[in-house]
């Protein structure tokens, strides 16, 4: 028979906690609100679309700027929560973007994003 | 029927499944909660039922709590040595203490086993340095008592500092500035001036010190300090030699972080300022009040000179000074929705409203428009945004004028020159474009449509955005901040305007 202290028993206990919080960490990640996982470019464009009015060329040219400078999850934060939910240093790309990229026909100015996609 | 060991086995299980399920609960991950619900009722019954599922369970839980404690020892154990152990070792050693040493008179708190060194009854096996027992204390020179201090010291500093370093690293705290963009400090405008960490750090102190105010929805504190002086709301402006018998011309000049002198400039060298001592050249002596204010737009400037007149004070000239602020306003709340477009609002207001709705039971999201509109909300048009900030920057300049014509004084406003007006642009400001996200067609897209702007101004407002043209060397310190050379030129540029009008209010006669 083996006899366990009180100690024992919590570090068991707390253990257990441990490595099912590992697990659920785990299952976190791989989950639909996994947060570093990365939005297709596809989807981005077809909610600026919906959402703001764009044209297909002008949301592809968008994408284009944000999928160069910003981070996997910033592209999420941005079609899901919007432009507010950004750190504010973020503004200006998407900003910019969208001047360029919706008014830049209108402003006499061709604006393409760096890999010349839109 | 279950034993009492397996009960209390699937008794901590559920304790812990539930631990877990409630936190993903409590940060939202309601699916993942799910999951582990299934989990858990898979594992609980397994338990319950399969004798080897338990002894699984039990060789694993075994295994992560060594783990867990072995990394708690030396997580909990390695400060407690470094910081604790090793330096009160060193002062022992320099006192000549020693806890392991029979005193000479045999008085010690160790059980003596000698002669008979066979395993103690308890766990701790008998240590005493026996070679020490005739030895009385060490007595320890200077050197020695220096060379223990400067180790305990080093020891210390070490670790602390290892401890700061790997804070630093993992969190990085927030450049303190004024209200520019990152970076803007270290623009060409502003390197090389002896001054300017120091002005930036009070600047930054003024800025951070701001408060939420009804109305306006912020002012400034007051700050003193060598370079960044606020009183009353006023920045502290240059104070010209009043000759005697002559009583200076009272000039308020309103606008946002560029009126106040942001990112940056001394006291002494504001814009204002500058206006001051140029009218003093003139024979016109200048009390300025500056009550510029960052992220101010127009409408909130006016806003504030209805409260002074309200409160009755009166100047004997308002000077507004506004521009970017304006268009960055009315451009996020076309692209990023924060409030209807083409009304009155402020900048930040998404994080006054955030934060209210934090404590209050209110709502976060912006309200429906003032004035229904026809309009998609959205960056359609170019003609949608000039009518948005022109709409709304005319709505101020009639209310400021209301006031001036309320109170008999006069009301200039001037629109502010920026990266996008300026030209040709220095070198130095040149590479200011990318950290900004300008690439050329971006920025030149920019650049059309603040000309688009400009061009559709009320007809009092006096367009300065060529005024930092012919000036040599960097003044931009980033979209719109400037140097004081940059603040001379703007300076000069308004003075030409406004010199007619103040010798008129100074009763001179033009030279």
């Amino acid at each position: 028979v083996v006899v366990r202290t009180g100690a024992q028993r919590l570090a068991g206990a707390c253990s257990l906690v441990l490595l099912l919080g590992l697990g659920s960490l785990l299952l976190a990640g791989c989950g639909d609100g996994g947060d570093e996982a990365a939005l297709p470019r596809d989807t981005f464009e077809a909610n600026l679309q919906d959402r703001e009015g764009l044209t297909a060329t002008q949301a592809g040219c968008v994408a284009g700027y944000v999928y160069e400078a910003y981070p996997d999850d910033a592209i999420r934060t941005l079609d899901e929560d919007g432009l507010s939910a950004l750190p504010s240093p973020l503004w200006s790309e998407y900003g910019h973007a969208m001047v360029g990229c919706v008014l830049g026909d209108e402003l006499g100015v061709d604006v393409s994003p760096p890999d010349g996609e839109g | 029927m279950l034993r009492a060991d397996v009960v209390r086995l699937v008794r901590t299980q559920a304790v812990a499944f539930v631990a877990v399920v409630l936190v993903l609960i409590a940060v939202d991950r309601t699916s993942q909660a799910a999951v582990v619900l299934g989990i858990a009722l898979f594992v609980l019954q397994a338990t319950a039922l399969s004798a080897s599922f338990r002894g699984v369970v039990v060789r694993v839980v075994h295994v992560v709590a060594h783990g867990v404690g072995l990394v708690l020892t030396w997580v909990l154990l390695a400060p407690l040595y470094l910081l604790v152990l090793t330096p009160l070792t060193l002062v022992f050693r320099a006192l000549g203490v020693s806890t392991m040493r029979i005193g000479r008179t045999g008085a010690t708190t160790w059980l003596d086993r000698s002669g008979a060194r066979s395993r103690p009854g308890s766990g701790f096996a008998d240590e005493r340095r026996a070679a020490l027992r005739d030895r009385g204390p060490r007595r320890w020179g200077a050197p020695q008592v220096v060379r223990t201090v400067a180790a305990v010291l080093l020891v210390e500093v070490l670790v602390v500092g290892g401890i700061w370093a790997f804070r630093d690293r993992t969190t990085p705290e927030p450049e303190l500035g004024g209200t520019s963009s990152l970076g803007a400090l270290d623009s060409p405008a502003l390197t090389g001036q002896d001054w300017v960490p120091d002005a930036a750090a009070e600047a930054g102190a003024v800025a951070t010190g701001g408060t939420y105010t009804p109305f306006t929805g912020y002012s400034l504190r007051d700050h003193e300090g060598e370079h960044v002086n606020v009183r009353d709301r006023v920045r502290r402006s240059y104070e010209p030699e009043v000759p005697p018998g002559v009583e200076p011309l009272d000039v308020w000049f309103f606008g946002g972080s560029t009126m106040f002198g942001f990112d940056l400039q001394r006291d002494q060298h504001t814009i204002a300022s500058e206006v001051v001592r140029l009218a003093e050249e003139d024979g016109i002596y200048l009390r300025a009040r500056n009550y510029g204010a960052p992220g101010y737009v127009n409408f909130q400037e006016s806003v504030l000179l209805a409260q002074l007149v309200a409160a009755g004070e009166r100047p004997e000239l308002a000077v507004f000074y506004d521009g970017l602020n304006d268009v960055s306003l009315q451009l996020l709340n076309r692209i990023g929705h924060f409030d209807p477009p083409g009304e009155p609002s402020q900048l930040s207001v998404d994080v006054v409203r955030g934060a209210v709705a934090d404590v209050l039971p209110v709502s976060d999201q912006p309200p429906a428009p003032l004035v229904a509109s026809e309009s998609a909300g959205g960056l359609q048009q170019v003609a949608d945004v000039v009518d948005d900030v022109t709409s709304v920057y005319g709505q101020g300049v009639e209310l400021s004028e209301a006031m001036g014509q309320h109170g008999g004084f006069p009301v200039a406003h001037f629109w502010q020159p920026d990266l996008y007006s300026k030209s040709p642009l220095d070198p130095g400001e040149e590479q200011l474009l990318e950290p900004l996200a300008l690439d050329l067609p971006r920025y030149q897209a920019m650049s059309a449509l603040s000309l688009r702007i400009r061009e559709a101004l009320p007809a009092s407002t006096v367009d300065l955005s060529g005024s930092l043209d012919d000036v040599d060397g960097p003044v931009l310190a980033d979209t719109v901040h400037i140097n004081e050379v940059g603040a001379r030129a703007v300076a000069e540029a308004m003075y030409a305007e406004l010199r007619p009008q103040l010798l008129e209010l100074a009763g001179s006669s033009s030279p």
